[in-house]
């Protein structure tokens, strides 16, 4: 692993570990754990099971060192693995398009609201199993309500979670891969060329 | 016990947390995480401790909010107690929280065990290829570079008028500048350290591999013995 590398997967790891503390400076009601993980990925666009292995190590690594203050997020490691899948191998495709795009064109919209669905989707599949036999269905989150509100519509327990993550994902993983673009498109071309080189080696 | 000796004990009693047995709390697994508790000094204890109720206390309340009072019965699919078991309401809970505070306590306790002699040296000792203690090692020095370039951009965009030190509409709208600013300022010092800093004095590779300590020692195979013993008897009375 090059040097380059090295240094991009922990940059993007400590942001998506640091960006918690960013939200809390600003007081928004989001999580934003995964930009660090969707923008290594964008960052080495043309490159997908690079830019997969990297972004997952990211991510994984970012849940691991978050341990100390949440020891449950590592046993989302899948989820972020598959966001880590999603973004290499289907929203970087969309490269030039988020990176050239103007912000307000339907072009870049589309993508981004239609990827971060996408991603929300394959996110809210793949955590509700973890959510319902490890922690009974409850996270800790506000989304409990939800479920209670799922389970007493008739719904089984799984069923109850997936809806309550189809609810509540797509917006916060839509919201996390603009904010990864958005940081994408300010990152000089000259820097993404020499990790992209750096990841080549 | 050695750092890897830890994480070796972490794996196996949480093996143990989760495995399907007919009692509903976790009375086996318990012993391993409450001797390694016992084993800090007090301060260390009460700080383990309090970190894991602090924790798990938001679920816990989730939980009962959920199953106790709004659903009012138990799911048929549990995890760890075997599929004879008919549960309560409380006894679903209890089981849930229990074994997530236990955990909770186990890894508060492990943290708390190695926290006098810090995380890099924590880093070095276990047993990773050199590449990969590099990774975790310029993870948590950029993780503090971050939150530092955080706190001064914050201060100077809410001088500048851009953000508010409240929760606003124009921080939701305006937030992302800050993450921008960060972004930029850690990316470009992160690289000039690796052109110049690093270069010059054969960090971090050199700083990894000069940790040499021991990688495992007779204690860790008595502590091993705990959550071995603990299976054991999961099996034979679970």
């Amino acid at each position: 692993m090059s040097r380059q590398l090295i240094v991009l997967i922990a940059l993007c790891a400590a942001l998506n570990v640091a960006l918690g503390g960013i939200v809390y400076l600003i007081k928004l009601p989001i999580y934003l754990d995964m930009v660090g993980t969707m923008l290594c990925a964008l960052l080495l666009a043309g490159q997908c099971k690079r830019a997969f292995v990297a972004a997952a190590i990211a991510g994984v690594l970012s849940v691991v060192v978050s341990v100390v203050f949440n020891p449950f997020l590592p046993w989302f490691s899948l989820t972020v693995v598959t966001i880590a899948a999603l973004t290499a191998f289907a929203t970087s495709q969309s490269d030039d398009i988020l990176r050239t795009a103007p912000v307000t064109s339907v072009s870049f919209i589309g993508r981004v609201v239609g990827f971060g669905v996408l991603t929300g989707i394959f996110s809210a599949v793949v955590s509700a199993p973890v959510a319902v036999y490890l922690f009974g269905g409850v996270t800790g989150s506000g989304t409990a309500l939800l479920i209670a509100f799922f389970i007493k519509t008739g719904n089984h327990l799984l069923n109850a979670a997936l809806l309550t993550g189809l609810t509540a994902e797509p917006i916060d993983k839509t919201l996390q891969l603009l904010l990864a673009v958005l940081l994408y498109r300010a990152t000089p071309q000259s820097l993404i060329e020499r990790f992209r080189a750096g990841s080549a080696t | 016990m050695t750092p890897n000796g830890s994480l070796l004990f972490l794996a196996l009693t949480i093996g143990d947390l989760f495995f399907p047995t007919r009692f509903t709390l976790p009375l086996f697994a318990a012993a391993p995480v409450l001797a390694l508790v016992l084993s800090l000094p007090p301060a260390s204890m009460y700080r383990a401790a309090r970190q894991a109720v602090v924790i798990t206390a938001p679920l816990f309340a989730f939980l009962l909010i959920v199953w106790v009072i709004v659903v009012q019965a138990a799911p048929v699919s549990v995890l760890f107690v075997s599929s004879q078991v008919t549960l309560t309401p409380i006894g679903y809970v209890s089981g849930v929280a229990s074994r997530l505070l236990l955990f909770s306590l186990l890894v508060a306790a492990v943290v708390q065990r190695f926290a006098p002699s810090g995380v890099v040296a924590f880093v070095q000792a276990i047993s990773l290829p050199a590449s990969a203690k590099t990774l975790v090692l310029i993870t948590l020095s950029l993780r503090h570079t971050i939150a530092q370039a955080a706190q001064r951009a914050h201060t100077a965009l809410v001088a500048a008028q851009v953000l508010t030190a409240r929760a606003s509409w124009a921080n939701l709208g305006q937030g992302w500048r800050l993450v921008q600013g960060v972004w930029m300022a850690t990316l470009n010092m992160s690289l000039e350290r690796l052109d110049t800093k690093w270069q010059m004095e054969g960090l971090p590779e050199g700083f990894v591999l000069h940790g040499a300590v021991r990688s495992w020692c007779r204690a860790d195979l008595l502590w091993m013995m705990l959550p071995a013993l603990a299976l054991m008897l999961a099996l034979v009375f679970g």
